[in-house]
């Protein structure tokens, strides 16, 4: 088998060229950092197997930030074959990444994309005296288009493995030379450690060599850009003025009050049309659809066969109720990743990303931030494995403690439930003010970390602009159709089979006989232990307890734990039966608010958990349990005694929290400084802390 | 003179990289920004802690601390 590494800067096209060779539909967007690790598909191409890799993007070897380094650590172990990808558009920059691997003596194919943009404005680049002046034989292509059998894969791997073109390569960087002598005179190291260390690759080097070598790093740049300069000179022709990435639009959109109020109006407006206006609708079509053709057959057929009480309730109650009130949601959660995916293709994240980074810089974030916090409005966890893309230690660990607070598309099923229950008409109101507390938690969150244990430097925003384009409604419906599988896959896994574990425990009494009283359950007498924990909030009731902690495990199994524990199997029915006296949630206004708020900040779900210690390390991730625990009790234990008992007490419980919240802060810096030294290097240096 | 200074939309050309952090000078030059490369500020934002500059035909957005490092002439 094959291994072929797709390399290449960011934003040149690397992730649709590898979903175009191998039919996949990996995350792509016009924006720097969307591909944070590598990704891999085997294709079976003429009876050889080709195991494709889409790596990260990366400016040089000399690594920047973790995401490069991921994909740097993987081009110079020389097991694959390389496709470098460049833009015709930023060719001269893209062909530094290049130089280096020549200098290193790694061997690729040169593929580049973008030419019909870059030949529409007029430019020009003779691509048969460019691969003779830069010993390569590059291939113009167009990533969205090209198929496995278009670029004759096999000839490529014969060249790449001949090294037909790049023979001459290494000798062209004669440039090298005079460092290689100068460091030889110095000290006593062999020529292929000099030259990865001269591409910032220190192979067991002291710091003392480490820092003489570097201080070559900027002559040995100018040398690279002079090489390329030279060749480029000869081959290509750009329109005086022309700037890639620009657009007339952009007078308009970086304009800061423009961009500013235009966000706030499509926000808005996106929640209205998604969770009110078109979601309910399509809800409606889709759950009257698979009643049609599934529930209503699969529940007769049952009935015929068997009048077993258990069996039927476990088909009726058990499997579907837990299926079809998370399955109702589809549609929005598509609908949501849909908005994302707009503004991820057009280009305007970059745009948002430089007007909102003044404002993030108070909060010790910076513009990169705002592309984390809108994938968190889809899923946290691929959000925080995003935070990658932040290129300093402390800004990741900030962003990845703050995502969790962003609400995720699993939380939308239980504010749509309980806010439509017991707000109305204002539910919409109810469901915006949660996503803005949300946010402004995790501003608040980031302040103080900022402040505290994880201060870090401003000048950390270094991003490209890609060109706005115009939307491919093929792409977009990729999207949809991508998103609504991965969400039916994870129904019928996680929320089906812990929805059966529920309703098995909650029909289960202690001597393990059936039961349909669902107070006499195991579930609710173990939930009913701890419910004491949760009275100063008004959350006492066990079957609030259960659906918290099944929760944890998946957001969305909030709604089918409630909706096993009421006996019911759609979404008015569990709307109907949660403001009944006799429901065992036991809600009231006050409670059902404290309830909607606690959902939101109290804890990551498991495999966000998972990925936050797999990211940042476990620290952390016991950090973000007991402060969003914290925190989250501290904002319900407000709402839910503001409205029982008026504005007065809410302000004084406010007060005590901001007392008891800055202790807590002022506890954790000693205790990190004491025990993990500072954030930047772990040693008691002052400067992280 | 810094690019807090400098109109916009007028070429400039880069004096000296006088920035300390080494890291994201460094980086700066892989991108294509040397001395004498031709830059132009295309926006500064509200409180001026970003910019956003053009060099070698494309669009970077530079923070307030990297650019006040860059001095440069008008051309």
């Amino acid at each position: 088998m094959y291994r072929i590494q797709i390399v290449g800067n960011p934003n040149v096209g690397k992730s649709t060229l590898f979903n175009s060779l191998t039919r996949s539909n990996e995350h792509t967007g016009n924006f720097h950092g969307v591909t944070v690790e590598s990704k891999h598909k085997i294709v079976k191409y003429e009876n050889e197997e080709y195991d494709f890799v889409d790596l990260p993007g990366l400016y040089s070897l000399n690594s920047f930030s973790f995401e490069e380094e991921v994909a740097r650590d993987e081009i110079i172990k020389k097991n694959s074959f390389n496709l470098v990808i460049v833009d015709a558009n930023s060719i001269r920059r893209n062909l530094y990444l290049c130089v280096q691997l020549n200098e290193l003596n790694i061997n690729y194919q040169l593929l580049i994309n973008n030419y019909d943009y870059f030949e529409k404005h007029k430019n020009k680049l003779n691509l048969k005296l460019f691969n003779e002046k830069f010993h390569t034989n590059a291939k113009i292509i167009n990533a969205k288009k090209i198929k496995i059998n278009k670029i004759d894969i096999k000839n490529i791997i014969n060249s790449i493995k001949n090294n037909d073109f790049q023979k001459n390569s290494l000798n062209s960087c004669n440039y090298l030379s005079k460092y290689i002598e100068k460091i030889k005179n110095k000290y006593n190291l062999d020529e292929k450690t000099i030259i990865f260390a001269l591409n910032g690759i220190f192979l067991d080097l002291k710091d003392e060599e480490i820092k003489f070598i570097k201080s070559f790093f900027p002559e040995i740049i100018r040398d690279r850009y002079k090489y390329i300069d030279d060749i480029l000179k000869q081959c290509i022709e750009i329109q005086k003025g022309y700037v890639y990435g620009e657009s007339k639009f952009d007078k308009v959109l970086i304009n800061p009050a423009f961009m500013s109020i235009m966000f706030l109006i499509v926000f808005f407006l996106s929640i209205y049309i998604i969770f009110f206006l078109l979601g309910p609708f399509l809800s409606d079509l889709l759950i009257g659809i698979v009643n049609f053709l599934i529930v209503n057959p699969v529940i007769n057929i049952i009935y015929n066969i068997t009048d077993n009480v258990w069996v039927i309730e476990f088909i009726s109650n058990g499997v579907f109720s837990s299926f079809l009130t998370v399955l109702t949601f589809l549609p929005q959660v598509c609908l949501l990743f849909i908005f994302l995916s707009i503004l991820e293709d057009s280009g305007i994240i970059s745009r948002m990303a430089y007007v909102f980074d003044d404002f993030l810089s108070y909060f010790g974030l910076n513009g990169k931030a705002v592309y984390i916090i809108l994938m968190g409005l889809g899923c946290n966890t691929m959000s925080t494995v995003a935070t990658r893309n932040m290129n300093s230690k402390n800004l990741r660990i900030k962003t990845a403690i703050l995502n969790p607070y962003i609400s995720c598309m699993a939380r939308l099923p239980i504010y749509v439930i309980v806010a439509s229950a017991f707000f109305g008409a204002k539910a919409y109101f109810v469901i915006t003010g949660l996503y803005l507390l949300g946010l402004v938690v995790a501003l608040v969150v980031a302040y103080i970390l900022n402040k505290t244990i994880l201060k870090s430097k401003s000048s950390e925003l270094l991003l490209e602009f890609p060109p706005l384009r115009t939307l491919d409604c093929k792409h977009i419906f990729q999207v949809g159709k991508t998103n609504a599988w991965d969400m039916i896959k994870r129904i019928f896994g996680i929320v089906v089979s812990v929805g059966i574990i529920v309703w098995i425990l909650s029909h289960t009494m202690f001597n393990l006989k059936y039961t349909d009283v669902i107070t006499d359950s195991i579930l609710f007498c173990l939930a009913d232990k701890i419910s004491f924990i949760f009275t100063p909030i008004g959350l006492n009731s066990a079957g609030v307890v259960c659906g918290l902690i099944v929760g944890i495990m998946a957001k969305e199994l909030m709604v089918s734990t409630f909706s096993i524990s009421n006996n019911v199997a759609s979404t008015a029915a569990l709307i109907a039966s949660i403001v009944s006296s006799t429901s065992v949630v036991n809600f009231t206004v006050a409670s059902a608010s404290s309830f909607l708020v606690f959902s939101l900040l109290y804890c990551p779900c498991v495999s966000n958990l998972a990925v936050i210690k797999k990211e940042i390390g476990s620290f952390w991730m016991w950090f973000s349990i007991i402060s969003q625990f914290t925190i989250a009790y501290m904002f319900s234990f407000v709402v839910y005694n503001g409205i029982v008992h008026g504005f007065t007490f809410a302000l004084i419980s406010i007060l005590i929290i901001t007392v008891i919240l800055w202790a807590i802060i002022f506890i954790t810096k000693k205790i990190r400084k004491k025990k993990l030294g500072c954030t930047f290097c772990n040693k008691n240096c002052g400067k992280g802390l | 003179m810094s690019l807090y200074e400098v109109k916009l939309n007028t070429d400039c050309v880069v004096k000296e990289l006088n920035i300390p952090d080494e890291k994201m000078k460094i980086r700066l030059m892989e991108l294509g920004l040397n001395v004498g490369s031709v830059l132009r500020v295309k926006s500064k934002s509200v409180l001026k802690k970003t910019f956003l500059i053009i060099f070698h035909s494309s669009c970077f957005t530079l923070k307030d601390d990297v650019a006040k490092m860059i001095l440069v002439n008008y051309v």
